[in-house]
């Protein structure tokens, strides 16, 4: 396989908090490859989204921290300690992020055309008319219907798909090698989740880039990825294909957030959830973390369980039981 | 898109489609065909200002000719003169012409504000009046009547009512006062619009530096401004005032720089609350530096609650400083102020009514509506209170 694009090792990102550390992210490790779509599913407070916002070391530090050990490689320079001026070149013009809520993640005094062009007018130098006709341009390509007329728009005036939308055309702005996706389609209707989803995979393939795509949509996964990397309670649980993932998951975790999702081929079947929360990170339990919600927990699951390789490239699962 | 189509449907019926008369009647009279058509707000606004300085123009034409030699507030004086003319017929103009033009793209959050406040009344009869002072107190060496510091005889002139000649009375020196309310006025008004400007400005830069950066930063900025808003402001004042010779430069200053803790408290609030929302995350996502996301996403966003505040503030500015005149440590005679004109009337209160009440009532109706349009951009403001 290529080297990796992105490369993070035994990441760990602990709040220093009045109550406590809490271990959100505790010793991740991943590669996102060139070209391909890396999907990291969980459940709420699992750590997704405090793994993609250390990656851009966007986190308030303090009370965040990056502890010393933890590596974070892209394109061959370790991005941990780089220094705030160093990252913020990388911002936006290698690494790209759009977030959860599109209602909020444009700025409602300015018009789009304004927001884009300043993305373009910073990091590309174009002068204002410029930046106008590729926000035009851009808004094209992200399927925004007369571009023309709507990049003076502002934003109050989209709808949550258009918004999202204006959202990609800016972090495709300056062509980035990786973007981070985090939950995007989660506040929008069915149907618009379905065209942003088509819409990003088709900008990867075109744009020739990386997709860090977070998400608690199993379903999502399944349309879209090319790996999975499921975490909980800030360690990575287990990693493969998209297609062993699904056809085979090993660890008791990935069986459970399967399970809870409705089949169509039985359509009268209860839905099964995983009984009990995330545990609260600043006492992650000792031994393996699932333990407590886990319908085989038993003997041999006191110990902290360590990652188990398992046959095909790159698969492994937190789980003694894993292999059998 | 809902919001753009509910403001056009909200406007004034037949706003939006010709107004009567249309361009010849806007032509002679800017502002009528709006104030004919709904739009009584801006119209009356054009209306008044062409009017007024079209009066000037006719009644003191030799010292509108005179005046761009002359001192630099004369020459000011015609810059206004001419200004509003022109701005007032020239807005007439393009709005008729482009009454029928209805537009649904790019409405800013700003221009639903603007649509939100126009229907409120009582603030817009607000704002008519204060633009109405400040143009009077710009032209006032154009209309005033008399020299305000020039004294009449005083054996015969002095303390004398109402008349002709002095519409509003003389003083105990023989001076004309309505002359020495509009000078009083340039005083007023300035004070006031200075002053907050400065704390304004100093009060969004700290507030929106302490919110952003947050931790000790934010707790040696805010422990700062409490500490001085903690301060006695009025015995500063008369602190600093004692200390040096009293002048507008030093009672602008003063007040500029004890107002503004109650700005950084505002922006700050504000900040912190849109330091978590998702635009400013995705600019710095965007890599953008700090200076740009303060300066250009954190601050415009949070600029609501200060222009009110503001507003609010320069009424409060202008009771302070005439409060200060009163008691002598304002601006000094024979400089005419409003505060320093009650003070001296107070001593005439029962001999010649006209001397305190005239300023007196002005304080009030500035004051007044400086209040009445600050409620008014709060309620416009504020989407919450948007009806």
């Amino acid at each position: 396989m290529t080297e990796a694009l992105l490369s993070v090792r035994d990441l760990r990102t602990w709040f220093h908090t009045d109550q406590g550390v809490a271990k959100a992210v505790d010793g991740v490790s991943f590669d996102v490859h060139p070209g391909e779509t890396l999907g990291i599913v969980g459940e709420s407070g699992c750590g997704k989204t405090v793994t993609s916002l250390s990656i851009l070391q966007l986190l308030p530090q303090p009370p965040a921290k990056i502890e010393a050990g933890s590596s974070i490689r892209f394109a061959g320079d370790e991005l941990v300690g780089i220094g705030e001026k160093r990252m913020r070149a990388l911002r936006g013009n290698e690494i790209a992020m759009i977030f959860q809520e599109p209602m909020s993640s444009l700025n409602p005094v300015y018009t789009i055309g304004d927001q884009i062009g300043e993305a373009l007018r910073l990091h590309r130098r174009m002068d204002r008319k410029a930046a106008r006709a590729e926000a035009i341009r851009l808004l094209a390509e992200v399927g925004i219907p007369e571009p023309d007329r709507r990049v003076d728009e502002y934003p109050h005036q989209l709808s949550g798909g258009m918004r999202q939308r204006v959202m990609i055309a800016m972090s495709l702005s300056c062509e980035p090698k990786l973007l981070i996706a985090d939950e995007p389609t989660t506040a929008l209707d069915v149907t618009i989740q379905a065209q942003i989803l088509e819409l990003l995979a088709a900008l990867r393939v075109k744009h020739s880039m990386a997709v860090l795509l977070i998400t608690h949509d199993l379903g999502v996964v399944a349309e879209v990825c090319d790996r999975v990397v499921v975490m909980y309670a800030g360690q990575v649980v287990e990693t493969g294909t998209v297609f062993e993932i699904f056809s085979d998951p090993r660890h008791p975790y990935t069986r459970g957030l399967l399970d809870s999702l409705p089949s169509v081929d039985d359509p009268g079947q209860r839905l099964v959830s995983i009984p009990g929360t995330v545990p609260n990170p600043t006492g992650w339990p000792a031994g393996c973390r699932f333990r407590d919600r886990c319908a085989r927990a038993g003997e041999g699951c006191e110990a902290p369980q360590e990652l188990v390789a398992l046959a095909g490239e790159g698969r492994a699962a937190r789980c003694w039981r894993a292999e059998s | 898109m809902s919001g753009a189509a509910t403001t056009l449907e909200g406007r004034a019926p037949g706003a939006r489609r010709g107004l009567p008369g249309g361009r010849p009647l806007a032509a002679l009279f800017p502002g009528l065909p709006h104030v004919l058509g709904g739009r009584w707000g801006t119209g009356a606004m054009a209306l008044l200002t062409w009017v007024g300085m079209l009066w000037i123009v006719l009644r003191r034409w030799d010292r509108v000719v005179a005046a761009p030699g002359g001192a630099w507030d004369e020459k000011l004086a015609v810059a206004t003169l001419a200004a509003s003319l022109v701005a007032s017929w020239g807005w007439s103009w393009r709005s008729v012409g482009r009454a029928h033009e209805v537009r649904l793209v790019g409405v800013s959050q700003w221009e639903l504000a603007v649509t939100a406040f126009a229907k409120n009344r009582t603030a817009v009869a607000g704002l008519i009046v204060i633009v109405g002072l400040y143009l009077i107190a710009l032209v006032t060496p154009l209309i005033s009547p008399h020299d305000p510091n020039v004294q009449y005889d005083l054996q015969t002139m002095r303390l004398v009512g109402m008349s002709a000649s002095h519409p509003l009375g003389t003083d105990h020196f023989a001076r004309d006062v309505l002359s020495r309310l509009l000078y009083g006025a340039r005083i007023s008004l300035t004070i006031g619009f200075v002053a907050v400007g400065i704390s304004v400005t100093i009060g969004t830069l700290v507030g929106a530096i302490a919110g952003f950066f947050g931790g000790l930063v934010d707790g040696v900025i805010m422990r700062f401004v409490d500490m001085v808003i903690a301060f006695p402001q009025l015995v500063l004042l008369i602190t600093i005032i004692a200390i040096f010779e009293p002048s507008i430069f030093l009672i602008v200053t003063v007040l500029g720089l004890t107002l503004w803790p109650g700005t950084a408290r505002i922006v700050r609030g504000e900040v912190l609350s849109l330091r978590e929302r998702e635009f400013v995350q995705a600019a710095e996502a965007l890599g953008y530096p700090k200076r740009r996301i303060i300066l250009r996403h954190l601050i415009p966003n949070a600029l609501a609650p200060v222009i009110v505040a503001a507003t609010l503030g320069i009424g409060n500015t202008i009771v302070l400083e005439a409060g200060l005149s009163f008691l002598g440590l304002g601006v000094q005679p024979p400089t005419a102020s409003w505060g320093t004109m009650v003070s001296v009337g107070r001593d005439y209160l029962l001999d010649a009514w006209w001397l305190a009440t005239f300023p007196g009532l002005a304080i009030v109706f500035t004051v007044l509506s400086f209040n009445l349009v600050g409620d008014g951009l709060r309620d416009a403001l504020d989407p919450r209170l948007r009806s």
